[in-house]
């Protein structure tokens, strides 16, 4: 359960266009990830300001370490 | 042989436990009992304050390394580093190991850091309460994961494997973080309380990311401080940040967040909870000053160092009743 | 095959390379043979780092450089003398010594063989060599043994090649005991050595050590950064330097110097050194 939504939160931390996608059409979104309900419900329940600050906060990381957003191992 | 080609974290871990390895760091249980041993101050070490480093070891108790800059290291590159440590006691820092995260932590960081921790002896060695990637996606920097039960078990269970490849239990830092991590039922202090319990490690406790975590959600610093498991503190970190527009969205105003960002001055209010912090418990606390850019003049630095100790000193000057019972 | 049987170039040609051999594995002999530094002295005095990297001269010169870019030597005419508000500012004993030095105005190359400052080094010197990082009478004595086995090697095969060249009537010897006299005088100077393996070693790791600082070491500012500054010359010297920033040195010690940093020691290995740290975009760690 916590690690689907975990996985759900990295995609939107390290994919622009997924938050982008996310905050356009949660619902749309969320069916594509598989989340349990209570899942569904945090998320529909979310600090929408500060996923967006944080995705960009880690966004400036990667440039600025060059590292690419998609795991090469994982 | 064979079996070290296979399963070089095993061949790792038998070799370690086989020669009756001693602990390469100081990890463990936190000290409860104020031994006399004095608190100390320390930086984190950067390539560009070498200078004011070597030159003021008189006034640096210790210095941090970030680890994960020399897990590819070769012998010849860790040399210097071991002259290093032959001038100030070195502590390690990793970055990227993601412990509380829901994966598995990985085997080749587990044995990057054994060897580097061979290589150097530091006194310790210290990671995240924070997952880094997840379902294939890299975030590339710390992220809160959601604070919930199962996610305990698996932060528990990464820190226990950490501990057993390692010989000791890593130091774990509370992070800062932008948004609180939906789907978290327990508080900050709850989480980080029942897995530092749970895996019996010690707390590295970054009191700008709690003053950042505080500022951000509307709670009192100092409320948050004393809900934190001070018991198991023996590391602190202090650094500073600042504040940063939140973006316009509909039906809502916008306002500022604290942003962590290592490339400002620690401010006052930092130190004042440090000085809470060690009026609180009766164990000597190892404290480390982070700067990663705009550095100022070393004078400035070592301005802070002495702001920290006096901190310290203030706190430890107005003991809480109970802790001086405790260190009895 | 018998070496002994080549003659001419060919038989120059063999003995370079034994010769380059020889010196080659009595490099690396001293290197694991002399003993590893029992406890390292700290290496917070630019001072100390210079003398284990260049000896006594190069001690004073970056203490006379430190104390010039502190005001407490100023300049009259070309020359330097020490400024009236010194005494209390003076940090170690070879500043001090410096100092006195310049009580009269004098040149900056006086105080080089300045009898005092001299003095002060003497206490650098037994602080390294206790520690292992210079060589003292024992590791001299210890050192003669192998410079003896590689002189026999290089000399007796030289000498018994000339034996036989003159006893089979040829004299075209002379480059043979060119080479051979100049193998002597290289072992003599490795013999002769001031650092050990450890000290060189030392050096070369507080080279990379202080990558970063140097190539930054435009940006320092004459005046300001005091330790760096001093630092910074103590591991790397006055090369380290930009004229146009620090145009005192020249007037102090001119010596042709690179304005652009010069490459790492042949022993560092110049990889990064640096601590990633956070950086921009937020840390939160």
């Amino acid at each position: 359960m916590s690690a689907l939504l975990e996985a759900f939160l990295a995609r939107l931390y390290a994919d622009e266009h997924a938050l982008s996608m996310f905050l356009r059409d949660p619902e749309a979104a969320m069916d594509g990830a598989g989340l349990v309900e209570a899942d569904r419900a945090a998320m529909r329940a979310a600090d929408l300001v500060g996923l967006r600050m944080a995705a960009k906060s880690y966004a400036n990381k990667r440039a600025g370490r060059g590292k690419p957003a998609k795991a090469s191992g994982h | 042989m064979e079996a070290a080609v296979d399963d070089p974290l095993g061949a790792f871990v038998r070799d370690r436990v086989a020669g009756g390895e001693p602990d390469r760091v100081a990890g463990g249980e936190p000290d409860r009992v104020a031994g006399g041993e004095p608190d100390r101050v320390g930086l984190g070490w950067r390539g560009d304050l070498a200078a004011g480093i070597f030159a003021h070891l008189d006034r640096i108790d210790l210095v941090e390394l970030i680890a994960d800059d020399y897990f590819k290291a070769d012998a010849k590159t860790l040399r210097p580093l071991q002259l290093l440590s032959s001038q100030v006691p070195l502590t390690l820092h990793g970055v990227a190991m993601g412990l509380a995260g829901s994966e598995p932590v990985d085997d080749a960081r587990l044995l990057a850091m054994g060897r580097l921790i061979d290589a150097l002896k530091p006194e310790s060695w210290s990671e995240h309460l924070a997952f880094v990637r997840s379902g294939g996606f890299e975030i590339g920097h710390l992220a809160a994961p959601p604070r919930r039960e199962s996610n305990v078990a698996a932060a528990i269970a990464n820190i226990e494997r950490a501990t057993r490849v390692i010989a000791a239990a890593p130091r774990l830092e509370n992070i800062a973080t932008l948004v609180e991590p939906p789907g978290s039922p327990l508080s900050e202090p709850a989480w980080t309380g029942t897995i530092l319990d749970g895996a019996g490690a010690p707390m590295l406790l970054d009191l700008h990311n709690l003053y950042a975590n505080a500022r951000n959600t509307g709670q009192s610093p100092e409320a948050l401080l004393a809900a934190m498991p001070l018991a198991r503190v023996q590391g602190v970190h202090l650094s500073g940040g600042h504040w940063i527009d939140e973006p316009a969205m509909s039906g809502r105003t916008a306002g500022q967040r604290l942003l962590d960002d290592h490339v400002h001055d620690v401010p006052e209010d930092v130190f004042g909870l440090l000085a809470v912090l060690a009026a609180r418990v009766p164990q000597p606390l190892e404290v480390i000053i982070e700067r990663d850019g705009a550095y100022p003049d070393f004078d400035v630095l070592l301005g802070q160092v002495d702001a920290a100790r006096a901190a310290l000193a203030r706190g430890r000057a107005h003991r809480h009743p109970a802790t001086l019972k405790a260190a009895a | 095959m018998n070496p002994f049987a080549l003659h001419g170039f060919s038989f120059l040609f063999f003995y370079i390379g034994l010769g380059v051999v020889t010196l080659v594995a009595l490099r690396y002999w001293f290197r694991i043979s002399e003993p590893a530094p029992s406890d390292m002295p700290r290496f917070n005095d630019p001072y100390l780092i210079a003398y284990l990297r260049g000896g006594e001269e190069e001690a004073i010169r970056v203490t006379t450089i430190s104390l010039a870019d502190r005001g407490l030597l100023v300049f009259e005419g070309d020359q330097l003398k020490r400024a009236s508000n010194d005494r209390d500012l003076a940090q170690r004993d070879i500043e001090r010594a410096v100092l006195q030095a310049f009580a009269k105005p004098a040149s900056g190359s006086a105080a080089l063989t300045d009898k005092g400052a001299r003095r002060a080094c003497e206490a650098y010197k037994k602080a390294l060599i206790k520690t292992g990082l210079m060589a003292g009478p024992a590791v001299y004595s210890k050192r003669l043994v192998s410079v003896g086995v590689a002189a026999v090697i290089l000399m007796g095969t030289a000498g018994y090649k000339v034996q036989l060249a003159l006893s089979q009537g040829r004299h075209n010897v002379g480059f043979l005991i060119m080479l051979a006299l100049l193998f002597a005088a290289i072992l003599i100077g490795v013999w002769r050595m001031r650092r050990t393996g450890a000290g060189d070693a030392a050096v070369a790791d507080m080279k990379q050590l202080f990558k970063r600082l140097k190539d930054r070491a435009k940006t320092l500012k004459s005046g300001g950064q005091t330790n760096e500054l001093a630092m910074l010359l103590g591991v790397f010297g006055l090369t380290a330097l930009s004229a146009s920033a620090f145009p005192m040195i020249d007037r102090i010690y001119p010596t042709p110097r690179a304005d652009s940093g010069s490459s790492c020691s042949s022993s560092s290995s110049c990889s990064s050194s640096c601590g990633g740290g956070c950086g921009g975009g937020g840390c939160g760690g």
